[in-house]
């Protein structure tokens, strides 16, 4: 009683503040052009919390932290991608561009910045049609996640759990949280700081410290081996044996897909455009290197920490603890092995994550839906329809999305980090597809507007392919490879070396293959007109090229 | 790099072997995933120095093309 009190108060506290930086922000119209004109500074911790807090979500705590409780310690090599990827490379690399550009062509959108870019309407209309298409895979799993939580936390049911989150998301989207006000962010993104680090001192501290921990949980090894060692489990303190089933998992899908996949992702790309100039992002990289760390590289370690709680407790490792269910291994070790109050700051954590991620992710769903895909036909909506579309937009992904959340686990088999998997499908589907293309469009002249648009094109048809007929985890599931070849991967077990094909993520096959489509057509097509690309570049970019 | 096991107060230690010396590596089984956990502080270290060292380089001067492009912003914020 007394901590469901304290849950609701807590709660209760979140949403007011939430709700009251955000109308603070509208209120004081702390817009774009404040910033820029009026010589206000966004503080580079609010910055790189807002980004950071849109960057991490539910997926990553808990559909991640879950994976980790299976695979063990391994999936920390996704922390370092996170960190040295979608931190230093993202920032350093991509954003001070991404933002020069942006200004330049005057783009808002990342389906804007690829089609003025390229001067392709198709290559605009279609990154619009992947992500409404795509994105509410990613936003239902983010719902998920939290929903798991709320299932364990409050003891009900999940689609009871799933419907009570979606409502606070929703209102917060319709309540003007859709804006994005940089400081309601940077709050949320401040509250999952404190929450992960109080989890992760406690997580070690009850174990006895930093070598304890990674000590009683490296003894737990052979219970992996006689579980899992057909799969190529070694421990949880191990890499999985090099070549084999969750090898290729770990490695190919959770670390790379989601590792690589954020460089592309059209949500984060756009932020760079909103800040001032590039001291900020500078600044940021200080804040978002500690912030990745203590997300990440704390829902990862205590997941595969929480073995050893689950052990000690009942002898059972944590996925069969939580009946095989890998979302639930986060929850059900906060309810069992954390003070409730702990707990709590978590579930408001996650709440945190969930908002600060889902209202980033609609608001793209929306402007692509409206703006974006109606550009793209050449037409000029009034401002009226353009809001009304949008709000469309927003309001058909966001039931999409939810739908998506109740039917997802009811198709997939217990036990498949379906949380996880969504999250690394739809960021390795951006990096395959945009990835060549957006990088290349930043740093070159030379990407011509056919191998921009057949990059795009080859990148995006190999992966659904590979998705619908090889990779076994999703192909099995979406039923398109058994009814026309009678068998769950036309690959099966089927082995090159070591390549495992049917364990090998669409991102490895798609990617390669859309780079090399962009670079090769690019040789043999016509480039775009000079005066185009030196609007795109800059010239100070083109004397640099032409020295 | 080989491991050496070893039982310290009943609970199984494990050693990394190499280059001559033997290491003890924070409890962590493989050298692997100890790499992956040493690199995750050492990248957030390299995000700590980055961010000083460029504290104030590149100036912050704003661009005629920025101001124009945060109106347009603006003008599309209030749309949602």
């Amino acid at each position: 009683m007394e901590g469901t009190l304290f849950l609701f108060i807590i709660t209760m506290v979140y949403l007011f503040v939430t709700g009251y930086l955000g109308y603070l922000g509208y209120r004081n119209t702390k817009t774009a052009t404040d910033y820029m004109v009026a010589g206000r500074n966004v503080h580079p911790a609010v910055m790189a919390l807002s980004y950071g807090a849109a960057f991490i979500s539910t997926s990553a705590i808990v559909g991640f932290g879950g994976a980790a409780g299976l695979f063990g310690m391994s999936v920390l090599w996704l922390t370092v991608l996170n960190i040295f990827v979608g931190i230093f490379i993202a920032f350093v690399f991509i954003g001070k561009r991404t933002r020069a550009m942006g200004h330049r062509l005057n783009v808002h959108t990342f389906p804007e910045l690829l089609s003025r870019r390229y001067d392709s309407r198709f290559l605009g209309l279609f990154s619009a049609l992947v992500i409404i298409l795509f994105m509410p895979l990613y936003t239902s799993v983010v719902l998920m996640g939290a929903a798991k939580f709320v299932e364990v936390r409050l003891g009900i049911s999940y689609e009871a759990a799933l419907l009570f989150f979606s409502a606070i998301v929703a209102l917060y989207v319709i309540m003007g949280g859709l804006k994005g006000v940089m400081y309601a962010d940077a709050a949320q993104g401040g509250i999952m700081l404190v929450g992960m680090t109080i989890l992760l001192f406690l997580s070690y501290y009850q174990l006895g410290g930093i070598r304890g921990a990674h000590e009683q949980l490296s003894a737990l090894a052979p219970k992996a081996v006689e579980l899992f060692g057909a799969a190529g489990h070694r421990g949880w303190t191990s890499m999985p044996e090099f070549g084999s089933k969750f090898w290729w998992s770990v490695v190919s899908t959770l670390v790379m897909g989601v590792g690589i996949g954020v460089l592309a992702q059209p949500q984060l790309a756009v932020r760079f455009m909103t800040v001032k100039s590039n001291v900020e992002l500078n600044r940021a990289v200080l804040v978002g290197g500690i912030f990745i760390l203590l997300m990440t590289g704390t829902a990862f370690t205590v997941g595969a920490l929480s073995n050893v709680y689950f052990v000690n407790e009942s002898g059972q490792i944590a996925f069969l603890a939580t009946g095989k269910d890998i979302e639930q291994i986060i929850p059900e070790y906060m309810k069992r092995f954390m003070p409730f109050w702990v707990s709590d700051i978590f579930f408001v954590t996650l709440m945190a994550a969930a908002m600060s991620t889902a209202s980033g992710q609609f608001h793209v769903m929306g402007t692509s839906a409206g703006r974006d895909l109606f550009n793209a036909f050449g037409k000029k909506l009034s401002g009226n329809a353009n809001i009304l579309i949008t709000r469309l937009g927003i309001l058909v992904t966001l039931i999409a999305s939810v739908l998506l959340a109740y039917i997802l686990p009811v198709f997939f088999e217990s036990g498949i980090a379906i949380v996880a998997r969504g999250t690394a499908i739809f960021m390795g589907l951006c990096a395959a597809t945009f990835l060549p293309l957006f990088v290349g469009g930043l740093y070159t002249k030379r990407i011509t507007r056919t191998a921009a648009v057949w990059g795009a094109l080859s990148g995006f048809i190999v992966s659904l392919v590979w998705l619908l007929f090889v990779h076994e985890k999703e192909s099995s599931v979406l039923l398109v490879c058994n009814a026309l070849f009678g068998r769950p991967s036309l690959f099966g077990d089927a082995r090159t070396g070591f390549i495992l094909w049917s364990e090998v993520d669409a991102l490895f096959i798609g990617l390669p293959i859309s780079t090399v489509v962009t670079i090769l057509l690019s040789c043999i097509t016509k480039a775009l007109p000079q005066s185009h690309l030196d609007q795109c570049m800059g010239m100070k970019n083109n004397r640099l090229l032409t020295k | 790099m080989g491991v050496v096991e070893a039982k310290v107060n009943n609970t199984t230690v494990l050693y990394f072997q190499g280059m001559g010396v033997t290491f003890m590596y924070l409890g962590i089984a493989d050298f692997w995933v100890f790499l992956a956990y040493t690199l995750c502080v050492s990248a957030a270290l390299l995000c700590v120095i980055y961010g000083l060292i460029n504290w104030n380089r590149n100036g912050d001067e704003v661009s005629p093309e920025s101001v124009a492009w945060a109106k347009e912003e603006d003008m599309r914020s209030q749309d949602l």
